[in-house]
């Protein structure tokens, strides 16, 4: 385990900034999970850390030691990349001896530790095949194996997930989880996919064009995003303006009485689809009529225009209701962020 | 039965395969006739083996093997070993690699005899460098300069070859390497690996289809080629295309046999040098891919 720190770290291609004056701090045995679009950086910050490529600013601390110039094969930091990137003219069992044997492990304990971690890894007499003989999540766990062979203090992955099936990511997930505790790395995951960051990490980083937008615990993040960005990462969003004065939310006609902020004035309200429940029309609720509604398994999602507002929400299929039909919504504002004033409830 | 993508991709290749059929197989067919003594000019229609024997029991075909075997051999060697370490500092440095590029693949384009003459006019002993080095008292005379040229060490030869197969071998294995060394070298170095440990662990075994590939075709081609050592070769021996062609020439006829025995094994070493890269780059190939 070992505690890490970026220091205003920024990286440019070509005169364009991949990432930008990022600091952050991940604690000994934390799963750290990075979120962004695509080319918001992520990568980059796990190349910088791993020391495959150098910062043009800023510093990176493992331990409390600067490493920012130490070379990448002198770093107690291995990665997982995205595409497993296991060497091809190697069998399986050469290929998790690497890291051991370029470090001049004795011979002995280069093979028991293979052994022990084919065992790990669920994968029986497969040693001796090439990795182009082993399937897509075979090939993931052997490159699994291989960093995890040098007992590595730090531990990134790029999208180790991202290349696999939906049943072999359960299986694979679960078992990063379980890897995680039982060698009590440090690990930092990259990936595009919300729900498997939400479900891996202590902690989330959002990227957004190369900038930290915010680094908070799932549940926060989910709830409390601190940008409309954030927010439409996570999942589906209404973003309502309107004014917050006293407890009171005021848009398009209506008020809402929302828990006590401290703060008012011109706001988003970012209101999650599933927070809004499609309800029959009373008085006191905002009413619409369903202008789209989409089935997606166990519910549907219902778009329902409010005066000039389109709500987007989230609805049973079992209840019954069609294009055309009037409705009221009833949005629980206690789970509702103010564009970034987070919500005091 | 063929079917029409295969009849469509045979139509296309049709003219390509016209001229190898016809220049080089059907050549290399009439060679090998006469070398079995068919020469019906001369009156000669039976086919034998006599001139196969005689050239194998003269006492100068020994000495040509191993003479053109040694110009091949080094220079191949030299220009594998300097082409494919070439190629990897290339992917390494961090200076212009378009001014490098342009610096490495120049020699390819030159034609031999012109790097002859240019390397002529440096090393011989009346070139240019002899003549620095005896006005800068250095040595004596222009005759104590070392002989490049015409000697059995051939060394302008192998100097001649390896400028324009070292480019030619970097060319060819450049390529191949970086596709390796961005990803699997990083992979590697990752995985805690020196640059030497990367380099003999990942990109050399790697790249070592392209490279015997590579170091195939320089040899192939040095030890066929004719016009470098015909003009700068040794009076004896002669290398096998050289004796070859002096023969082919040759006022008497009868010679022509013989020409034609050692144009075959030049063409079967050749051969078998392309055989030896096959089966190693199907042994490499097959292990992994």
């Amino acid at each position: 385990m070992a505690k890490i720190r970026l220091n205003d770290l920024t990286k440019t291609y070509q005169g364009k900034p991949a990432i930008e004056k990022i600091s952050m701090e991940i604690e000994a045995g934390e799963l750290m999970a990075l979120v962004g679009h695509s080319g918001c950086g992520k990568t980059t910050m796990l190349r910088l850390i791993s020391g495959l490529i150098q910062p043009d600013q800023g510093s990176i601390w493992i331990d409390g030691l600067d490493v920012t110039k130490t070379k990448a094969e002198k770093r107690d930091v291995v990665m997982v990349f995205q595409e497993n990137l296991l060497f091809p003219h190697l069998t399986v069992a050469e290929n998790i001896a690497f890291g051991m044997r370029m470090q001049r492990s004795p011979r002995k304990k280069r093979m028991d530790k293979t052994r022990e971690l084919l065992d790990l890894m669920q994968l029986p007499d497969l040693e001796k095949r090439y990795p182009s003989q082993l399937s897509g999540g075979q090939q993931q766990r052997v490159a699994l194996a291989r960093v995890l062979a040098l007992e590595p203090k730090v531990l990134l992955l790029d999208e180790p997930l991202s290349n696999l099936d939906p049943k072999l990511r359960d299986d694979l997930r679960d078992l990063i989880l379980k890897l995680h505790k039982d060698f009590k790395m440090t690990t930092i995951l990259v990936t595009h996919d919300r729900d498997e960051a939400m479900m891996m990490a202590d902690r989330i980083a959002v990227l957004y064009y190369g900038k930290l937008l915010q680094m908070d615990k799932p549940i926060n993040i989910y709830n409390k995003p601190v940008s409309r960005e954030v927010a439409s990462l996570f999942g589906q969003c209404n973003f309502i303006p309107g004014l917050l004065k006293d407890g009171v939310f005021q848009t398009e006609g209506y008020r809402f009485r929302v828990p006590a902020l401290k703060r008012g004035g011109r706001v988003e309200a970012c209101v999650r689809s599933e927070h809004i429940k499609v309800v029959r029309p009373e008085n006191d609720r905002p009413m619409g009529v369903i202008t789209e509604k989409k089935y997606v398994g166990g519910q549907s999602i219902i778009k329902v225009a409010v005066g000039n507002l389109i709500f987007i929400a989230r609805g049973s299929n079992y209840f019954d209701l069609e294009i055309g039909n009037q409705v009221g919504l009833d949005i629980d504002w206690t789970l509702v962020s103010f564009n970034g004033l987070k919500n005091q409830a | 039965m063929v079917s029409r993508d295969s009849l469509k991709a045979y139509l296309y290749l049709t003219p390509a395969l016209s001229v190898i059929l016809i220049f080089f197989l059907g050549g290399f067919i009439l060679a090998f006739i006469q070398s079995l003594g068919y020469f019906p000019a001369i009156g000669q229609e039976d086919l034998t083996f006599k001139y196969y024997r005689e050239v194998l029991n003269k006492p100068e075909f020994f000495k040509s093997l191993s003479y053109t075997f040694y110009i091949a051999l080094l220079s191949t060697t030299i220009a594998t070993v300097s082409g494919t370490f070439l190629a990897y500092y290339l992917l390494r440095t961090s200076v212009k690699k378009s001014f490098i590029a342009f610096l490495y693949k120049f020699p390819i384009a030159v034609p031999h005899l012109v790097v002859a003459l240019m390397i002529v006019f440096i090393l011989s002993q009346g070139g240019i460098l002899s003549r620095l080095l005896l006005k800068g008292g250095l040595i004596s005379d222009t005759a104590s300069f070392p002989a490049f040229f015409y000697t059995q060490n051939a060394l302008g030869i192998i100097l001649i070859y390896i400028w324009k197969e070292i480019p030619f071998v970097t060319f060819m294995v450049y390529t191949v390497m970086r596709n390796i060394h961005t990803k699997l070298g990083e992979a590697a170095q990752n995985l805690k690996a020196s640059p030497g440990q990367v380099f003999f662990h990942v990109i050399l075994p790697l790249s070592m289809p392209s490279i015997i590939s590579a170091s195939a075709l320089v040899f192939a081609y040095s030890f066929g080629a004719f016009e470098v050592p015909y003009l700068l070769g040794a009076t004896y021996p002669k290398t096998m295309p050289v004796w070859a062609y002096l023969n082919f020439i040759s006022a008497d006829l009868s010679a022509r046999p013989i020409a034609m025995v050692i144009n075959m094994i030049v063409s079967l070493v050749c051969a078998v040098s392309i055989f030896i890269y096959y089966l190693s780059a199907k042994k490499y190939l097959r292990k992994w891919s």
